[in-house]
């Protein structure tokens, strides 16, 4: 299933762009995603993100069905 | 009770359906105790100012630089070089005489949160780091109090309110800070102006529903919003009791804790860190050569006669090109980068000839 990924602040400038599809199996869970993410933009490795499903922080453990919104969020310091 | 000139001040509020003088006599018994007198504390005092909350805490050490007057709307020129809580005290107290304004010119520690926090209602987070993010949180959650939360980066910004009644915390979105300087602040990589001017107006406009109870406060929820495309994304987030639970389990900790440390702003060895007299003596010797390892297009442009420039997101790929017996001084903007690049080039690659610049480049130009 291709699912789009949208990328917010620093993660957006990581990965390069504001969003992007990735292919992922059926029945794939959070962490799977969060993995193939990574395998895609290592440097997102560096930066503490969390992931959101459908616009809901996602635990790790969740199956992603097929037309998920996935978002990447990383934390912002400023101030 | 509301005397005749708060009456015509408010008079506004007094008319508004779903407002009125019960939701304003409230805002005059509430106190909030803002932490940070900068870019999105400035906004928030404005208007949390001119809403006539009764008591406001302004918390801040630092003094103003002329750096802020971009964003930090209640400064100007003639407050350079003064407290920032007192200045800000100064001007808010012209424009409304009937609220207390409480300048505290000093740092958020662990040894004076949990008194302070306990004599405010409300906390709103105005500070720039993650070791004060995780500092207030912690200290929020000991004491019971919320924390409306405002945060930049760049053009983006978040918001949220935490710990309010039973709601999740910033530990419930964000459990452990990002490694050291890995997430750079407004110093090192700059903002839009008007960023902080409209997260910080959200948020005072959060105290004020939590205050007055009208709306929804933004409880459970993150606010994503993106100032290029004015597009606002929300994000729900559920409350981690174990996250919770932890804080409250190491309450005794608390007082003991170095969050800098945790957070990796600082080095627990000096040795490490080098500052800027040293810089120039090791430069003036001739014998150093300078690994910048923040992104090519930062600024100021900076050029030493032996140089690296690796930013650095990509130094694990890129080690072999860094000398291994000369002496290397690392450097950034402010020195967390630096810091945190000679960590990595250190522990997993076993560079022995590495220094950071304590305070970064920043200082220097």
């Amino acid at each position: 299933m291709r699912l789009t990924i949208h990328y917010f602040g620093q993660s957006a400038e990581i990965a390069n762009c504001s969003s992007d599809t990735l292919e992922f199996a059926k029945g794939n869970t959070v962490r799977n995603v969060l993995d193939g993410i990574y395998a895609r933009h290592p440097g997102l490795r560096q930066i503490n993100i969390r992931l959101a499903i459908n616009k809901k922080m996602a635990d790790s453990s969740e199956v992603v069905s097929e037309d998920a919104m996935v978002a990447v969020l990383p934390p912002f310091a400023g101030g | 009770m509301l005397n005749a000139e708060e009456k015509s001040r408010y008079h506004r509020h007094l008319i508004l359906q779903g407002f009125g003088e019960v939701a304003q006599e409230k805002l005059k018994r509430a106190s909030v105790l803002v932490i940070g007198a900068g870019g999105l504390s400035c906004p928030a005092l404005l208007y949390l100012t001119a809403a006539g909350v009764g008591r406001i805490g302004i918390m801040d050490d630092d003094r103003v630089e002329i750096s802020n007057l971009q964003r930090q709307i209640l400064f100007s020129s003639e407050s350079v070089g003064r407290n920032k809580a007192q200045a800000a005290a100064e001007e808010l107290r012209k424009r409304n005489p009937f609220i207390e304004l409480a300048p505290i010119p000093e740092r958020l520690t662990t040894k004076n949160a949990l008194k302070l926090f306990g004599e405010f209602d409300i906390i709103l987070d105005g500070t720039d780091n993650f070791s004060s993010r995780y500092l207030i949180n912690d200290a929020a959650v000991l004491s019971r109090k919320p924390v409306v939360y405002g945060s930049i980066f760049k053009f983006e910004g978040q918001l949220s309110v935490f710990n309010y009644q039973n709601g999740a915390t910033y530990r419930c979105l964000f459990p452990d800070p990002p490694a050291a300087g890995t997430v750079p602040n407004c110093a090192e990589i700059g903002v839009i102006g008007v960023l902080p001017g409209i997260i910080g107006t959200q948020q005072a406009n959060e105290v004020i529903k939590i205050i007055t109870g009208i709306g929804e406060p933004c409880s459970g929820k993150l606010v994503l919003y993106n100032s290029l495309k004015a597009e606002y994304t929300s994000v729900t987030i559920s409350r981690n009791d174990d996250a919770v639970e932890k804080v409250r389990n190491n309450a005794s900790l608390f007082e003991q804790m170095d969050y800098a440390l945790f957070c990796g702003e600082t080095s627990t060895n000096p040795r490490y860190e080098i500052d800027l007299v040293e810089f120039k003596r090791l430069l003036a010797d001739g014998h150093i050569t300078v690994l910048d390892v923040r992104e090519p297009s930062e600024l100021p442009e900076l050029s030493y006669p032996k140089k690296i420039q690796i930013s650095l997101r990509i130094l694990p790929e890129n080690t072999s090109k860094i000398p291994s017996l000369e002496q290397v001084v690392v450097i950034c903007q402010s020195g967390k980068r630096s810091l945190a690049a000679l960590r990595l080039l250190k522990d997993e690659y076993n560079f022995r000839n590495l220094v950071s610049l304590k305070g970064g480049i920043g200082q220097y130009v």
